[in-house]
């Protein structure tokens, strides 16, 4: 296996940072007469350096003031001096943009969740996505310190995120996580299968045995000694980066709470999980016991075509089960359970969200990274979550995300032994405010961004 | 008694090409198609979208337009555009093409669209010489895959009422109570006596769909298992008659010579495992439902029995040729080895000229030129525009051919083998694994020049061409491997499509934009097909024993049933 450059891979790829409670999403838009100082910016954020690589271990990190991570959108980049005809060759879901009509479509953002409502990420000015990870105590000083670096561009918003394990839902959130090949020294945990580092970097093998799609740029004067040559004549600019997708997710805690009225198994069964994240197949019947982080992954090793084939225990169309089937496909794809699995590990994603309350309203700051948005995130997100008829399913999607064209009351099915019990009335629980397709430049394509 | 169920009708695909007039014609004609196919979709024009729903046994039909190839006689000059027709419906092409000229509303479109186009009458001719006409450009696909052979659109709307009745009456029931029985009964009381008739009497499927080894694999095994066992049994007795020395047998029983001994041996092998075989079957498939009576239960493995007996005297007549067969074989055991040796070698012939012909396209693959990975948002704004708008999709792609005669004597080959394999290997999962093509065909165009690949599927472009290349890389590869700038193969059949992006970036390069596409039933995807059909045969099953004397109905099994429902709660 290739090593993983890991000092040219930002850190928030390989760090959740929840040693971090606080973070500072800076939304960022360069004016037109601020490329230079922007690239200033950009090289003094390098030269500093600001900017984490994945080699840090943890434990030193830990001891740091703050981790900072950047991306960039279509725009910015071209914006930072990227051709367009070298724009071609990012895949088109990143060039198109989430906010993109087709890609509505394929999202299911429509209704209330459509791209002409968001607060952000629809025809905005939107550039760039600076992460400042810090403690609360140090209160304002790095972002401020960033900010007085010259040439800083514009903040068109700003969100603050809060690193927590229980959504404002109240469930434990953030239990499943891919364990990716080659990113730490730590051994995968038990009953999970690794995934090939391709999955989530590009310039690395992928589950299928490729490399990622990486976007390449002329080589130049600009780009010579700092990127990779490919086989074509070309720079490799796509290298140790990665794609990350942002998107707000307003939770309705009150239309939540009122809909599932004290009904705790209710509410277990459209998450597929108790609130203490133990998992509804293991456990039918809530024990109410508190667990720890590490308790719920030592038990995330369940499959569901063994122990709840039917779904009698955890409905098919729970939350988890449908963002993350594991081998509860088997039966409808007709193949054996381990190949169900293998199949859904093509449509991971690393999960880097944090909950944020903004003008009273919380919710999830959604955030994940792939190598490959249109077969991880869009995959899971239209072919699982939004498919009305997922895993046999009729005429239903995600209990929690999923919303009706005019807001009409859903439905969801629980099955049961005798027949199924149809729960009816599901109003909108989540709404989007905002979201964009985000690329996560390795150090060396920043530098690469930096130079004039 | 099997009551006479209706024929099923036989789904075909037409491709009608006809070039346009002139070049320039092209751009208008595009904007008049979309024009209608934009009014069809939205509603707006839903006078049309009732003229073709009046055609009888239309499932798809679709318009594009292709480039022109480059002309033979001047090179560098291209013949002009051509209008593609493409469609998938039941029964015949030319009483099909005589529906579509014969309605009024459909013939006036015909007459808008063609008369820029070369080869079609002068407007307000007849609809028979008009379709006609349209025959005279129509080809027939290489590939044709139907994913519900026999089921006609008439019929695939009928079992979706079928179905939405089903639901209706056993939702209106609510959760069993007393005897499932008696539940069962008052829902089939619940129906309309129309639907009571017509639920048992589902048209029959298609000779090879019935007898497919996928479709029913039991009923395959106890054959091969009843021609083994009576053919071995037979073996295993002249030989022990000749162990015997019987004298009246002598001149039956094989000489010993080693290849007597090598085929008997085998067919001895052949009775033995045959014998497991029942035994293994007798295990599996006699297991009745543990839930009830034991008297039932009796009746239940009385029933089963029976129908295995019935099955072994059906294959009596064959059984009873093929031990003709082996006794005169075994009787003249040379001769058998003679033809054997035959077979061998062309068999052996084949296999190298099939590895010579992989060899030759392995050389060329290492040099032939693929395609750089660079995505036009411009021309995927336009193509996806009538995307996700509902639970089908269409897509169409045309690749040019690499040139050569390897390529092409390779292509054809395997164009042949898939077609045969997509027919004969009818899978209920789907062509090649994959469970969501309703049609799909390639088609060569140009004597051979470019590759036309047309398909109607369920869900989204990006998951669907995933399957391809998660399930069928095999199959895509050696088809598409043969196109122009296609991602790399390996020996046809490896790598290619396994570079996902690659080729689905090829993919989106390759396709052509549907003008018009008309769907017969849009709503329906093939997850809702098959289960509507299930739920029908079911019921079917189960009603039978509702009839007075009929053997009582397996619990489990009409629990089954009932799971597929939902009543509301919590």
């Amino acid at each position: 296996m290739d090593q993983l450059e890991l000092d040219d891979i930002q850190g928030l790829i390989r760090h959740g940072y929840p040693y971090f409670r606080v973070a500072e999403y800076l939304f960022l838009g360069i004016d037109d007469d601020n490329v230079a100082g922007a690239k200033a910016w950009l090289a003094a954020l390098r030269s500093e350096p600001w900017i984490d690589h994945a080699g840090l271990h943890a434990r030193r990190l830990r001891k740091e003031d703050c981790g900072v991570a950047i991306a960039f959108t279509a725009a910015g980049l071209q914006k930072l001096g990227v051709r367009e005809k070298d724009m071609h060759s990012f895949v088109i879901e990143f060039q198109e943009g989430m906010a993109e009509e087709h890609r509505s479509r394929i999202l299911n953002d429509r209704g209330a969740n459509a791209p002409q409502g968001w607060k952000w990420g629809y025809q905005d000015a939107l550039h760039a996505l600076l992460i400042v990870y810090q403690k609360p105590a140090q209160e304002e000083v790095p972002v401020r310190e960033i900010m007085a670096i010259p040439g800083c561009p514009r903040i068109l918003r700003r969100i603050s995120g809060v690193s927590t394990n229980t959504e404002p839902f109240e469930f434990t959130d953030g239990i499943s996580q891919p364990f990716v090949e080659g990113l730490t020294r730590k051994r995968a945990p038990r009953g999970v299968r690794p995934v090939k580092p391709g999955e989530f970097v590009l310039g690395y093998l992928n589950e299928f045995g490729r490399y990622p799609a990486s976007p390449s740029v002329e080589m130049d004067g600009r780009a010579r000694g700092l990127l990779p040559g490919r086989t074509d004549g070309r720079a490799d600019f796509g290298r140790n980066g990665s794609f990350l997708v942002m998107r707000q997710l307003e939770q309705h805690v009150k239309a939540f709470k009122d809909f599932v009225n004290g009904d705790e198994q209710l509410a277990a069964r459209m998450v597929g999980r108790w609130k203490n994240g133990s998992p509804l197949v293991r456990y039918p019947g809530e024990d109410g016991r508190a667990r720890s982080m590490a308790e719920l992954v030592e038990e995330n090793d369940f499959g569901y075509h063994g122990e709840d084939r039917h779904g009698f225990r955890c409905p098919v169309g729970a939350h988890v089960r449908r963002a993350n089937p594991r081998d509860s496909l088997a039966d409808a794809a007709g193949i054996a359970p381990h190949e169900a699995r293998a199949l859904v590990d093509r449509h991971r994603i690393l999960r880097r969200g944090r909950v944020y309350r903004e003008d009273d309203k919380e919710g999830l700051l959604f955030l994940c990274l792939n190598a490959n948005i249109e077969r991880q995130f869009e995959f899971v997100q239209s072919t699982w979550l939004m498919n009305p008829e997922f895993g046999g399913l009729k005429d239903e999607i995600d209990p929690l995300l999923g919303v009706a064209v005019d807001d009409a009351p859903r439905a969801m099915t629980c099955q049961h032994s005798r027949m199924a019990r149809r729960v009816d009335g599901l109003g909108r629980f989540v709404t989007v405010r905002g979201g964009a397709y985000f690329f996560v430049p390795g150090l060396n394509a920043i530098d690469y961004l930096a130079r004039p | 008694m099997a009551r006479r169920r209706p024929k099923a009708a036989t789904q075909r695909a037409l491709t009608i090409l006809k070039p346009l007039r002139d070049a320039s014609e092209r751009a208008a004609l595009e904007s008049i198609l979309r024009g209608h196919g934009n009014a069809m979709q939205s509603g707006g024009n839903s006078a049309l979208r009732d003229a073709f729903d009046a055609i009888e046994g239309l499932h798809y039909l679709s318009w594009f337009v292709i480039d022109g190839v480059e002309s033979a006689s001047n090179p560098g000059a291209f013949e002009p555009p051509v209008l593609v027709l493409e469609a998938n419906f039941d029964g015949a092409e030319k009483a099909f093409l005589r529906r579509l000229a014969g309605n009024a509303a459909t013939k006036a479109l015909l007459d808008e669209i063609y008369s820029r186009c070369s080869g079609y009458p002068v407007p307000g001719s007849s609809a028979e010489f008009t379709a006609h006409c349209l025959a005279l450009g129509n080809s027939r696909p290489e590939v044709f895959y139907v994913a519900r052979p026999g089921q006609s659109a008439a019929q695939l709307k009928e079992e979706a009422r079928l179905a939405a009745a089903i639901e209706a009456a056993v939702g209106s029931l609510g959760e069993p109570y007393g005897r499932r029985l008696e539940h069962l009964r008052r829902i089939w009381d619940r129906l309309g006596s129309a639907q009571r008739r017509l639920i048992p009497n589902a048209p029959m499927k298609p000779f090879w769909v019935r007898h497919s080894l996928r479709e029913q694999p039991l009923k395959a095994v106890f054959a091969l298992v009843a021609l083994l066992a009576v053919g071995g049994l037979i073996t295993l007795a002249l030989i022990g008659l000749d162990a015997l020395g019987a004298p009246l047998w002598e001149c039956l029983v094989p000489p010993r010579r080693v290849a007597d001994a090598a085929l008997c041996a085998a067919l001895v092998l052949a009775a033995l495992a045959g014998a497991g075989l029942v035994i293994w079957a007798l295990f599996h498939v006699i297991e009745a439902p543990k839930d009830i009576r034991l008297s039932a239960r009796v009746r239940i493995w009385g029933r089963k029995f029976r129908a295995i007996f019935r099955a072994t005297i059906r294959t009596l007549p064959a059984a009873l040729a093929l031990v003709g067969v082996v006794a005169f074989l075994s009787w003249q055991g040379a001769l058998l080895l003679h033809w054997a040796s035959y077979v061998v070698l062309g068999l052996l012939a084949i296999a190298l000229l099939a590895g010579l012909l992989l060899v030759l396209v392995a050389m060329r693959e290492l040099v032939d030129g693929v395609d750089g990975m660079a995505w036009d948002p411009a021309k995927l704004t336009r193509l996806s525009a009538r995307e996700d708008r509902g639970v089908q999709n269409h897509f169409i792609s045309v690749t040019p051919v690499k040139p050569g005669r390897l390529r092409q004597a390779v292509l054809r080959i395997v164009l042949f083998l898939v077609n045969l394999l997509a027919r004969v290997l009818y899978d209920r999962r789907g062509l090649a694994g994959i469970p969501s093509i309703h049609f799909a065909r390639w088609q060569l165009l140009d004597g051979g020049q470019r590759l036309l690949f047309v398909t109607n599927y369920d869900g989204g472009w990006g998951g669907y061409l995933g399957d391809f290349v998660a399930t069928a890389a095999f199959g895509m590869n050696a088809i598409w491997g043969s196109s122009g700038g296609f991602p790399r193969t390996f020996y046809l059949f490896f790598d290619g499509v396994k570079d996902e992006q690659r080729f689905k970036c090829y993919a989106r390069n390759s396709q052509q934009e549907t003008l018009f596409w008309y769907q017969r039933y849009p709503e329906l995807s093939l997850a809702a097909i098959r289960r509507n059909a299930e739920m029908r045969e079911e019921l079917a099953r189960l009603s039978e024993h509702l009839a007075p004397g009929a053997a009582p109905a397996a619990e489990s099994e009409l629990d089954a049933f009932l799971r597929r429902f939902a009543v509301p709660g919590r």
